[in-house]
């Protein structure tokens, strides 16, 4: 019995993280209606920016703290300089998929240029002997990650649910033109989405770090893990995104622990294939209809 | 074919000189350049002409590339049988992926070929038994005979040589109906299927065609570089052909090869000075930035790619156009047509009969158990307050969605059997409410497109160029051009349609409509937005029509003057039911006619009604 | 009565297509003005013009006397230029009350929004019962009166309605047509484009009906209602 709890807290340790990176996905898709393909390498950045406040003697909260809303601080950037540009040209699906590869290239070059790319490990984030709950063993990290990933997850709930900003966030992502109407500026709120979104990924990534390397390239597992998450859960739906997360975190961890430890990645690709083909809608999202 | 001839004596000249004066260095960049082109060319194909984003492209090359590595390891395959080989493997995996990818587009589509291209490389590292694994495998050189082609002056002949022949073949798909039909969709789906194009052949074709091209380039690669292994085709490379096709050019095979080959020699180049300078590992990612940044900008400021950079120099705004006609500018004379003096030849007109039909969308009932009929060679209009239901009805004859009830007969045939692109072939044409014309083809490409289910052309005859391809060409143009003249449109034909005045505009969706021959013309709100000058020749035309086609027609109008005046009879609908039915003048006196347009005519109710849950839905 | 809105000589349209060819208008002080006219005349781009959802090829606006130009729509409600959208334009996916609450997003003085809220309540009694509701389980009639609601909600001093009367029974019209009433008869000025014409000249003052973007009759609605020419605007002669 005690493998299977192991890998059910393995795999909702993990499944927290690759929902906070479909919590972003999905945050900025239904704002603004793009597929944000530079979400891993936005990440990426944000998590380097921590290890070199870090590395600067940096106290943990303020590194930390500090490169989420650098995080934020770029995807705010991305929205305003990028896409809202691009928006007034009137861009084609095409040209959005476009801009947020060329984000992703850019990123990648530049993250390449200023660290290199050697391995580096990233500090553990919480030390101390695992723990035990009942029957189960879990380490002071997956937990501190299940923790942190559950407790953002319920932070934004409140947000767009109780705020004044959430609710015209969330007026926005329905209607964006009655939006204005009501007098909301919507042009600030998707900057503010993208914020949100980026910080929620670049919290997933300084999260993540620990547990594999750090390099410019490490976090494209992260990223196809946060699509597949998003894809299972439905690229509208929120709740979806959460629960695709952890769904996919204890698929993984099952088949890793029963079957090979090979088919973790091959795992998620197969399942956004496999969803996207089924199911585009996802588990939560709503029916993508074929209009005329 | 004399032309022919001089290109190809050309080329085979550039091709020959630079194999044996250019130093082994400049023809091995340039076979990769090539290489990459092919491939580039391929995604063109399904992204700049077919408009379905794939970046998942690199791992339709490595199956390509380990196919020709098997190939040539375990069945010493000489060249001119695996990369064909590899090809068509590729052809049916393209297939089979365009078919799940039908349902999806946009953001969804470019997901599941990420996911794709990420997972063939999963695969190719796993199966270490086939595959080799990590390691890889070793590529012999390509075989002919008992020659093999190792320098790297054979290598780039044979490179040049398929590129120009894949390029050729590219350029052919385009301009034939194949082309156009992968436009039509791309820019107007709805019209396209109205025009007899079935989205589930064209798409699923686009992906087969593309991984062909791309399969032969990474059975290239392989032999070129004389290995494959997981790692050398990856997103980066599938990023990388994205990125040259946007800035070389979409929808353009100049384009595509200016894009393969400026980034590839960029990034030589780049290496070359790196080494040069001493930096080693960070060239890779100078290139990375260098192609984020030129595939941002381009996409911002130069859509149409650096091949259209002469146009948007002048001042002019890219549409993706196949032909070499210049986009026109706007405005223009409104064409006044006469009363038609060539004959069209009589169609003749069906009977079309819709029986009890009724269609719910959510809470709103949008017809209610509605029955008309228009007879051969009627013209009713069909006319009713806004919301009443009249698009819908359309888009049902049109079968772009089903009824929940009734049913809908044309000259006896069962429509609700028949999928939209069908609807054509059993004479039924149609108008948009919005005018939708394609945008990037030419007046003449349009009409054209309305003759598709007629066109009678096969994909390797295309491909191969044979003349009886040319000759069904010259067929279907005559044919368009008796329409053109009819409506006075031959001016333009060779006009981008995107560039015309709105009226013009209208004329073109016509006569893509009447090119098609229809026994049934229908038409969504034909007058809406014309002067009142345009809408007399339109009535003048539609009556013209009837005259010379003979075929029936069913309107949706807002112009009462226009319906008044021309129709025959007059079904009115309300809410969703038809509320009357007569000449135009029983319907003009009719009082619930009268009601529903301007309202009741009764006295003031002074009492006012508060409201409990429970009243009626709309 | 002084101006509240003037229109000049606007021309507006969508690309290719000129949907307002030099429309001038007026909307005066305690007034309900009408634009009638058939399906494709300009009513609704007249709106979106005036609410600032599509700019004016050429012509100006002017609100209370100041010119409109170039504020976009979200300062044009702080304004006080309320549009409630055809087709009502809800929110489906968020409860009657936030979509109430959507309308006075802008405005600081929370208490007094409350008072305006149980003042909707009073004037929609359906819509308290349906408070927690997503609103896109309304009816359409329901619907209509929340987006008129929280278009109230918003405080407007000029309240534009785009066929309210679209899709809906005429008895729960006819309930709208008196709230409206009632708007009016509370100070507000009322623009209202209708294409059920008989029922918007019962309410207003004066009309102006438009053809093909350019106004073709104007007067006041007492005198327009008997007026042939009207019938044959909408049905043709």
């Amino acid at each position: 019995m005690d493998p299977l709890i192991r890998y059910l807290a393995g795999g909702l340790s993990a499944g927290a993280l690759y929902g906070l990176m479909a919590l972003g996905l999905v945050l900025i898709y239904r704002a603004s209606e793009v597929v944000n393909f530079g979400h891993g390498d936005l990440a990426m950045v944000s998590t380097f920016a921590a290890y070199t406040l870090l590395r600067a003697h940096a106290p943990l909260p303020l590194a930390l703290g500090g490169a989420v809303l650098f995080g934020a601080a770029l995807g705010a950037l991305a929205e305003r300089g990028l896409l809202r540009p691009a928006r007034r040209r009137r861009a084609t699906p095409l040209t959005l998929v476009v801009l947020t590869l060329g984000l992703a290239l850019v990123l990648n070059g530049l993250a390449g240029l200023l660290w290199g790319h050697e391995i580096r490990t990233f500090p553990a984030l919480v030390s101390g002997p695992p723990l035990r709950l009942g029957p189960a063993v879990i380490t002071r990290e997956q937990l501190f990650n299940l923790v942190v990933g559950l407790l953002l997850a319920l932070a934004l709930y409140a947000f767009l649910r109780f705020t004044r900003t959430g609710l015209a966030l969330r007026a926005v992502t329905q209607n964006p033109e009655v939006a204005r109407l009501m007098g909301i500026p919507v042009d600030r709120i998707l900057i503010l989405a993208w914020g949100v979104g980026v910080g929620l990924g670049a919290i997933a990534g300084i999260l993540a770090a620990p547990l594999i390397y750090l390099e410019p390239n490490a976090m494209l597992p992260l990223l196809i893990k946060g699509f597949a998450a998003a894809v299972l859960g439905g690229m509208t739906s929120l709740p979806g995104a959460v629960i695709g997360g952890w769904l996919l975190g204890i698929l993984e961890n099952l088949a890793a622990g029963y079957i090979a430890t090979e088919l973790k990645t091959p795992l998620a690709f197969a399942l956004i294939v496999a969803v996207l083909v089924v199911r585009p809608a996802g588990l939560l999202g709503r029916p993508i209809s074929h209009r005329v | 074919m004399a032309r022919r001839i001089v290109w190809g004596a050309l080329i085979a000249g550039i091709l020959g000189v630079t194999a044996f004066t250019l130093p082994s260095y400049f023809l091995y960049i340039l076979s990769l350049a090539g290489i990459w082109a092919i491939a580039v060319i391929g995604l063109d194909l399904l992204t700049g002409v077919a408009g379905q984003i794939s970046i998942g492209h690199a791992g339709f090359m490595a199956i390509g590339a380990y196919a020709v590595a098997l190939l040539s390891l375990h069945l010493e395959a000489p060249f001119w049988l695996a990369l064909p080989a590899a090809g068509l493997l590729n052809a049916l995996i393209g297939l089979a992926l365009g078919l799940p990818a039908l349902r999806l587009s946009g953001p969804y589509l470019a997901i599941a070929t990420l996911g794709f291209g990420v997972a063939v490389v999963e695969i190719l590292r796993r199966w270490e038994p086939v595959t080799g694994g990590f390691m890889g495998l070793k590529v012999p050189p390509p075989a002919l005979g008992p020659w093999s082609l190792r320098s790297d002056a054979a290598q780039y002949l044979l490179i040049g040589i398929l590129l120009v022949l894949l390029a050729g073949i590219a350029l052919r798909l385009i301009r034939s109906p194949f082309g156009r039909a992968w436009i039509a969709l791309r820019d107007r789906e709805a019209a396209a299927q109205a025009a007899g194009i079935s989205r589930a052949r064209y798409r699923t074709l686009a992906f087969a065609v593309s991984a062909f091209y791309a399969g032969v380039a990474g059975g290239l690669l392989a032999y070129r570089v004389g290995r494959v292994d997981p790692d050398g085709l990856t997103l980066m490379h599938s990023i990388f052909l994205v990125s040259a096709l946007i800035v070389g050019g979409l929808a353009s095979v100049p384009g595509a090869i200016l894009g393969a080959v400026s980034l590839t020699v960029l990034f030589h180049l780049l290496s070359g000075l790196g080494t040069a300078l001493g930096w080693r590992t960070e060239v890779g990612d100078v290139r990375n930035v260098l192609y984020g940044a030129a595939l941002i900008l381009t996409a911002m400021f130069l859509p149409g790619g650096l091949w259209r950079l002469p146009m948007h120099v002048r001042g002019r705004r890219w549409i993706p156009v196949p032909s070499r006609a210049p986009a026109g500018e706007e405005g223009g004379e409104r064409p006044m047509v006469s009363v038609p003096h060539i004959h069209l030849g009589n169609s003749g007109g069906g009977r079309l009969e819709v029986i009890e039909v009724s269609k719910r969308f959510g809470g709103l009932q949008a017809l209610d158990r509605v029955s008309f009929t228009v007879e051969p060679g009627e013209i009713v209009g069909l006319i009713g307050p806004n919301g009443a239901g009249k698009t819908t009805m359309l888009n049902l004859i049109s079968r772009f969605y089903d009824p929940d009830a009734g049913a809908i007969r044309f000259e006896g045939h069962d429509l609700l059997r028949r999928r939209p692109h069908e609807i054509v072939r059993l004479g039924i044409a149609r108008t948009f409410q919005n005018v939708e014309i394609f945008p990037a083809l030419t007046v003449r490409e349009n009409l054209l497109v309305g003759q598709h289910p007629q066109a009678r052309v096969g994909l390797i005859a295309v491909a191969a160029g044979w003349p009886s391809v040319r000759r069904e060409e010259s067929r279907l143009r005559e044919q368009a051009e008796e329409v053109l003249k009819w409506l006075e449109l031959s001016a333009l034909a060779d006009r981008p349609a995107g560039g015309l005045a709105f009226g013009q505009r209208k004329w073109v969706e016509l006569g893509r409509a009447l090119v098609a021959r229809p026994r049934l013309l229908l038409l969504d709100e034909p007058a809406a937005g014309l002067h009142p000058a345009e809408r007399q020749a339109l009535r003048e035309l539609l009556r013209g029509i009837r005259e010379a086609l003979g075929c029936s027609i069913l309107l949706i109008e807002h112009d009462m003057n226009l319906v008044m005046g021309l129709c025959d009879r007059i079904v009115v609908l309300n809410f969703g039911r038809v509320i009357a039915q007569g000449t135009p003048a029983e319907v003009a006196e009719n009082p619930l006619v009268i009601e529903a347009y301007l309202g009741e005519r009764r006295e003031e109710d002074a009492q006012p009604t508060a409201l409990r849950s429970g009243e009626g839905r709309a | 009565m002084s101006v509240v809105l003037s229109l000049s000589a606007v021309t507006a349209g969508y690309g290719p297509i000129l949907a307002l060819r030099e429309v001038s208008l007026e909307v005066r002080e305690g007034e309900v003005v009408a634009l009638l006219g058939a399906n494709g005349a300009g009513k609704t781009t007249t709106l979106r013009v005036i609410a600032g959802l599509l700019p004016t090829l050429s012509g100006s606006i002017a609100f209370e006397g100041r010119p409109l130009h170039p504020l976009p729509p979200e300062e044009r409600v702080a304004r006080g230029i309320v549009l409630v959208p055809e087709g009502r334009g809800i929110f489906p996916e968020l409860t009657v009350e936030e979509n109430l609450w959507l309308g006075a997003w802008r405005r600081r003085d929370l208490r007094a929004a409350r008072a305006d809220l149980e003042r909707v309540f009073h004037l929609f009694p359906i819509l308290r019962e349906r408070r927690r509701q997503l609103a896109g389980t309304l009816s359409g009639g329901e619907q209509q009166m929340l987006a008129i609601g929280r278009a109230l909600m918003a405080q407007p001093r000029l309240l534009l309605l785009d066929e309210p009367s679209l899709g809906l029974a005429p008895l729960v019209v006819r309930h709208i047509f008196e709230v409206l009433r009632a708007i009016h008869e509370a100070g507000t000025p009322l623009l209202i484009a209708e294409q059920n014409a008989h029922l918007a000249l019962t309410l207003a003052h004066r009309a102006y009906i438009l053809q093909n973007g350019e106004i073709r009759l104007q007067g006041e609605a007492r005198v327009l209602r008997e007026n042939p020419e009207v019938k044959a605007l909408y049905l043709g002669r």
